[in-house]
């Protein structure tokens, strides 16, 4: 389960999240949206202890990122925006270091294959990263997440540039892990997945919290039933176009 | 910038200085200068252009572009026969200026004395004040031909198809033999007949044909010296006309501008701005996407070591992808030079040669140290979005990429110890004190280097880079101070054996490379990967 209490974080006098607060169930799928800017990423980062945060609390099953850093961080895995890998070791060495660094050896050699083999990556784990593609580095960088026993899921963007037969995959095992009980917590611009994917999704803009609910509940407050998600989240962000008004 | 400047600024001082001085200038004034002197200085610097540009015939590198040339004025209507002219102009102009500025700048001195002391003697009589301008002159026609070359045999022999290959393939290496064959002709030359003979050799048949545009331009530059003005007008009119040649050439090919620069710029690029930012993980993973780096199955990989101890198996494997030959030549020079030194007998007596044996390990702990640390540590920013999130501390994360990127150079003080104390058993207490006190320093030095990296971690900006390398040294200075005080003071004052004396200074450096790591720690803790 993921807790954020009140998180704010300043870059000098620029307030990039501003008092942000959710929670994420076990067996959810929350969506993190918002334009370019909002602050979705800063979120994540703050969430994930890249970034420190001026204010705020963040529980990772029930553990302070603060001051139970290392159990809070076992039960997590993040997926970055662009996939940051280490280009000069193999695709398998890339799985065992995150298994290492998780104390999860017990269980990587099997996992590794499987997901090796659901992500198509199996003719490629004796390759070094620096020779995939930016779709199979994505891939790659999500069997990674899933390849130590992580139960709270953050991804930022998870499949801009994967193929469609990899955003089906990716998008399955979103559902496989919230069948077993993961919080996930997904930042996207595509409003059609967010709506398909997500249990609730939750609105920023200029680093504010603007909505938190279901897709449903977001047309509804703004009394645009029967409209798509897009229409209703340009009308939120105002970020509807003159010529639509 | 601020290298440049350093840079310009030691040339000047130093090398500079002693061709601009009167001295160098006065002992050449009282030289013997000849003709054939002048013909063959002159065609030695053409000579030098000359195989230069034979042993770049048809790189693709020629035709590399900036990236949003590419993408932004390729697709304009631009026609790329312009681009070509004005990047024929501009590589004329470019390697025109340059070395007339340095002539004039460092060479006009002595240049001017060395045709004056031609003039009092054989040349008496001869108007020589058109030497320079008749140099210039062959200097721009050369250049001139080389840049129209560059460009026609890159756009014949770049394409990409398997009969452009062969073809450069086949260029590349008659090139290539013509050179070596003209200096093992120099060399067989001079065993057989002394150094004296080569300035008759520049007018060898052999030679003058080879380097036929060396010969052309050198005929052009000392026409005042020999007085033969039409061999001068025939020679600069052959390079004129092999200039529009390969200009012709090379437009005729033009469709292949595009095609070819799209692909030398995509591959060049991003090794260029790895080298600029002396990423070596960078330039490894550029030579990986072409299928230069092997992947071996070692014990190392068969390693599985767990939690934080998982980062120095990491910086293992890749440092075995990226330095590993540069740290064996490196370790090699290493026990060579203080196993050499430790063998030499000075007429001091022993104690000076051990303080340059324990000098010479201490700059090459420092060298080692810089090199391998601060390309190691650039990826440590690079990588924060994958290495913040594991289950470790920001200061467990430093400590064990410094203690992975430590252990290759550890092996230095190792192997210097070692040759010390083999190559002079005598000399076993200050190879004990080598490998003591170095694997101390080098530790402080990479704990140094995580934690200026990450005051400076902007790796793409020239400005930190630079001072990112005077801070390194001056941290260096700062640090490194009192645990080598202590050393000399123990060894000198206490009269303490060497191995002894280092012990509490080793000591003293570790305890300030956990100071300086902590610190560095506390930095990484505040790092934006995004800035």
């Amino acid at each position: 389960m993921l807790q954020v209490r009140g998180i704010s974080k300043d870059f000098r006098k620029f307030r990039a999240v501003d008092n942000l607060s959710f929670d994420i169930n076990p067996g959810e799928i929350v969506g993190l949206l918002g334009p370019n800017g909002a602050g979705k990423t800063t979120a994540m980062r703050c969430i994930t202890g890249i970034l420190r945060k001026n204010e705020g609390q963040v529980r990772i099953n029930g553990f302070d990122l603060d001051t139970e850093m290392s159990k809070a961080k076992s039960g997590m895995a993040f997926v970055p925006e662009l996939p940051s890998l280490y280009e000069l070791l193999t695709v398998q060495e890339t799985m065992k270091f995150v298994a290492m660094c998780y104390d999860t050896m017990d269980v990587y050699k099997e996992h590794s294959e499987e997901l090796l083999s659901r992500y198509h990556l199996s003719d490629k784990k004796k390759e070094l990263v620096a020779t995939l593609s930016k779709g199979m580095r994505q891939k790659l960088s999500i069997a990674c997440a899933m390849v130590h026993k992580a139960n709270v899921f953050l991804f930022d963007e998870p499949i801009i540039g994967v193929d469609p037969a990899g955003v089906a995959e990716i998008k399955q095992d979103f559902m496989d892990a919230r069948a077993r009980g993961a919080s996930i917590l997904v930042s996207t611009h595509l409003l059609d997945v967010a709506e398909k994917l997500c249990d609730r999704v939750i609105i920023l803009a200029r680093g504010k919290k603007l909505f938190e609910g279901t897709p449903d509940e977001l047309r509804s407050t703004l009394k645009m039933e029967g409209q798509d998600l897009e229409s209703a989240f340009l009308k939120l962000t105002e970020e509807v176009p003159t010529f639509a008004l | 910038m601020i290298t440049t400047i350093f840079f310009l600024g030691w040339f000047f001082l130093t090398i500079g200085s002693s061709f601009r001085s009167g001295k160098f200038s006065s002992s050449v004034q009282n030289l013997p200068v000849s003709g054939d002197l002048l013909y063959a200085i002159t065609f030695g610097v053409f000579l030098l252009i000359t195989i230069i540009s034979f042993m770049t015939v048809g790189n693709s590198l020629t035709l590399m572009f900036k990236s949003p040339d590419v993408d932004v004025l390729f697709p304009t209507p631009v026609p790329p026969k312009k681009l070509l002219a004005l990047r024929v102009i501009r590589d004329t102009i470019t390697s025109t200026l340059v070395p007339v500025l340095i002539y004039f700048v460092m060479f006009a001195r002595v240049g001017g004395e060395m045709i004056r002391s031609f003039q009092r003697g054989e040349g008496a009589g001869k108007d020589v004040s058109l030497v320079v301008p008749a140099s210039v002159l062959a200097w721009v026609l050369l250049s001139s031909f080389f840049a129209s070359l560059g460009y026609c045999s890159a756009l014949y022999f770049s394409r990409g198809t398997e009969a452009s290959d062969r073809a450069g393939r086949i260029a590349r290496a008659v090139a290539g033999g013509l050179v070596l064959l003209a200096l093992g002709f120099v060399g067989l030359q001079m065993q057989t007949q002394g150094v004296s003979i080569l300035t008759s050799l520049t007018k060898h048949p052999l030679i003058a044909t080879i380097f036929f545009p060396a010969t052309l331009a050198a005929k052009v530059a000392s026409a005042p010296v020999t007085g033969d003005y039409s061999t001068a007008a025939f020679a600069a009119l052959a390079l004129v006309g092999l200039t529009v040649l390969a200009y012709k050439l090379a437009m005729r090919s033009v469709d292949w501008l595009y095609d070819i620069s799209t692909t030398s710029t995509s591959k060049f690029s991003a090794q260029l701005e790895a080298a600029k930012s002396q990423d070596m993980v960078s330039q490894a993973a550029n030579r990986a996407r072409q299928g230069k780096v092997k992947v071996r199955d070692t014990m190392l990989s068969r390693w599985s070591p767990r939690g934080a101890m998982a980062m120095v198996w990491k910086e293992a494997i890749i440092f075995g992808r990226t330095q590993k030959a540069a740290w064996i030549l490196m370790l090699l020079m290493c026990a060579g030079m203080t196993g050499f030194l430790s063998q030499v007998t000075l007429s001091k007596g022993d104690g000076p040669r051990d303080i340059l044996v324990m000098a010479t390990a201490g700059l090459m702990i420092f060298s080692g140290s810089l090199m391998f640390g601060q390309t190691g540590f650039m990826q440590m920013l690079k990588l924060g979005d994958i290495q913040k999130p594991l289950p470790f501390s920001t200061g467990q994360v430093v400590f064990f990429e410094m203690l992975g990127k430590s252990i290759p150079p550890l092996a230095l003080p190792l192997a210097m110890g070692i040759a010390t104390s083999v190559m002079n058993p005598k000399m076993i207490d200050a190879g004990v004190a080598i490998w003591l006190l170095g694997s101390g320093l080098t530790i402080l030095l990479m704990s140094l280097n995580a934690l200026v990296m990450l005051l400076f971690p902007e790796h793409d900006d020239p400005t930190q880079r630079s001072l990112r390398g005077i801070v390194t040294m001056l941290a260096t200075a700062i640090c490194c101070a009192p645990p080598l005080a202590l050393f000399a003071f123990l060894r000198m004052v206490a009269q303490a054996p060497f191995s002894v004396a280092s012990l509490l200074p080793t000591v003293v450096a570790l305890g300030i490379a956990v100071v300086v790591t902590s610190a560095a720690g506390r930095l990484y803790a505040t790092f934006n990967p995004s800035e």
